[in-house]
């Protein structure tokens, strides 16, 4: 561990929803925590809870959502802060990219204008300097042609151009920690891979990034430490590398195993996973993949497994038979 | 090798859009969104389409679905010229050729159930009259071999996951038992776990009725997985065009090195100097 408090601590952390048909527990008990120049990668099938646990950080839930546990920031607690006292964080020490250019962007205003609004509200600089840190903000993105990007409305430039200025947007506050929601996933995989180059470059300068992605693929190259998370769990987390190497939650492996590859048998059918994952509310005993598990055993279908923590630079896996050897995963 | 007839063939086909409004007292800009683009697909045959957003790849999709009017080239069906002007003939290709969209939300209508859609697929598309019994017992074959589990017939879209709408719109499509399934991204959407699903899908289908695949793609690793010939768009252009094995063994165009390169894959990369990590 390094010293001093993590750049995002997060602790015990649940979040429900009050619904009409009662309440629905979207995250159940997450611990992370992500250091400065470190990126980690919260990767989940849709409703895994990893959308929900990223908005509880930044005190974004919906009205009905209520979270619990501890979130700090550099040392300070935002879960339960005021509105005005996330607002001093919001910008300039957190950001959010999140997944649709199209809705993060407002339509009718020229990029310049979004790009100074929040550094202009909040009078971190002059007009002028304003425009100078867009234009500064544009390149450091690797925008071509940044002064003409500023006269432009949103609907003028690509996804992936889009993409890019939301960015930039993100960054002209200069945060030290970036949530990355899905970036990429409307994204066409050259135009993705160029986008994950410079979120890279980002996390290399010191910022510390959270991204959350349904892809293993995309967060190669770029997580430091992944953190697999299902019905609302963190049922893995470990060094990339390692991850990718020796998977050792079922999840894990079967997750892996179902992304095309470039290598390997393309007549092999894609390795996927039966059955769905279970829906937010569904009261699970036991392991929730338990179900859908090929390992499942008594203990597993009774006992909800716990994050099991190794030593630093180890695996902690929340399963009650992890896979072990290579004969194993295969 | 006698070559037998190809289902489909688009010859030298080209697609010009006009871009803003009159073309006086200025001339009108125009994009060439396709430029003598032939491909063709053999009876049962999987041939996938890759390349960025702007390469072409949709436009190619509904020309060949006569969704847009292709300005040169033609296309043949079994070997004659199609005459997209002509509503009888597109009626009965419309049987034969049918298509899946990216968004399974958006290409589902919000308030036909699902099995209300795959109903309705089947009276626009299938001929014969039939009993509402021989229509239901048609609709829930339809749904059990997409693997949609028959409670899930009276469910609306938004009470279905991504892939369970994405397998509705798949089992509208291949009520009718067309000869070619064209997919324009449609896998692109979904969860990864989601998508093999799918992919697994859609390569049985095309096995068990030796139904043709026209698959359009942006994802090599994905096209790898399901087709057997790929052609690789680029700006309107054919730039490449191969068997799985030579695309992927031994590519010629640097543009398909390219989205070679981009593919995203869980293996771990030698990092740049500046990685915080040993």
């Amino acid at each position: 561990m390094t010293d001093g408090p993590a750049l995002l601590q997060v602790r015990d952390l649940e979040v429900r929803f009050d619904t009409a048909r009662g309440t629905v527990q979207a995250v159940a008990g997450v611990t992370l925590a992500v250091q400065r120049g470190e990126c980690v990668a919260v990767v989940g099938e849709s409703g895994s809870g990893k959308t929900q646990l990223l908005l509880a950080c930044l005190g974004l839930l919906a009205q009905n959502g209520r979270a619990t546990g501890s979130v700090q920031f550099a040392g300070r607690e935002l879960a339960g802060a005021s509105e005005a006292d996330l607002n001093a964080v919001r910008g300039t020490g957190v950001a959010l990219l999140s997944q649709d250019p199209m809705s993060s962007l407002t339509p009718h205003l020229r990029i310049e204008t979004q790009l100074v609004e929040g550094l202009l509200d909040r009078g971190l600089a002059t007009p002028v300097e304003a425009r100078q840190r867009a234009l500064e903000a544009l390149r450091d993105v690797e925008i071509p042609e940044p002064e003409a990007r500023l006269r432009q409305y949103p609907h003028e430039l690509s996804g992936g151009m889009r993409q890019r200025v939301a960015l930039a947007m993100a960054l002209i506050g200069r945060p030290q920690l970036l949530f990355a929601d899905e970036p990429t996933t409307a994204l066409d995989v050259s135009v993705q891979a160029r986008i994950l180059d410079t979120l890279a470059r980002v996390r290399d300068r010191g910022v510390g990034i959270l991204i959350i992605t349904h892809d293993l693929g995309v967060v190669a190259g770029l997580a430091d430490r992944v953190a697999v998370m299902y019905a609302g769990r963190i049922v893995e987390e470990a060094p990339t590398e390692r991850l990718f190497r020796a998977p050792s939650h079922p999840y894990t492996a079967a997750l892996l195993a179902a992304v095309p590859r470039l290598h390997g048998d393309p007549s092999a059918r894609l390795a996927n996973i039966e059955g769905y994952p279970p829906r937010p509310g569904e009261i699970a005993v036991g392991c929730a993949f338990a179900p859908r598990c090929t390992r499942a055993e008594e203990r597993c279908r009774r006992d909800v497994p716990s994050l099991a923590q190794g030593a630093t630079g180890e695996a902690a896996v929340a399963c009650h038979r992890p896979l072990r050897s290579e004969m194993e995963r295969a | 090798m006698s070559a037998p007839q190809p289902l489909l063939q688009v010859e030298r086909v080209g697609v010009r859009y006009r871009l803003g409004g009159t073309s006086w007292p200025s001339p009108a800009r125009t994009l060439d969104a396709l430029s003598e683009v032939s491909v063709e697909v053999p009876d049962g045959g999987r041939l996938g389409i890759v390349g960025e957003s702007g390469s072409g790849k949709s436009t190619l999709a509904r020309v060949v679905l006569g969704l847009v009017r292709a300005h040169a080239g033609r296309v043949l069906w079994r070997g004659a010229a199609v005459d997209y002007a002509d509503r009888t003939q597109l009626r009965a290709l419309r049987r034969e050729l049918q298509i899946v969209f990216q968004d399974p939300f958006g290409s589902l209508d919000p308030r036909m159930t699902a099995g209300e859609a795959v109903g309705e697929a089947l009276h626009a598309l299938v001929a014969e009259p039939m009993s509402r019994v021989e229509a239901g017992r048609r609709i829930s074959s339809a749904l059990e071999e997409v693997g949609l589990a028959q409670e899930l017939a009276d469910r609306y879209p938004h009470e279905l996951s991504g892939g369970q709408c994405q397998r509705v719109a798949i089992a509208r499509a291949t009520i009718s038992r067309p000869r070619l399934l064209v997919c324009d991204e449609a896998v692109s959407a979904l969860d990864v776990s989601v998508q093999a699903q799918v992919v697994n899908l859609l390569r049985d289908l095309s096995e068990r009725h030796r139904m043709a695949l026209l698959f359009i793609s942006h994802n090599l690793a994905v096209v790898r997985h399901l087709c057997d010939d790929i052609a690789v768009l680029c700006q309107g252009r054919l730039v490449e065009r191969g068997g799985i094995e030579q695309i992927f063994g031994s590519p010629r165009e640097p543009y398909t090195q390219a989205l070679l390169a981009a593919v995203p894959e869980p293996v771990v990369r030698r990092k740049g100097a500046g990685s915080p990590n040993p």
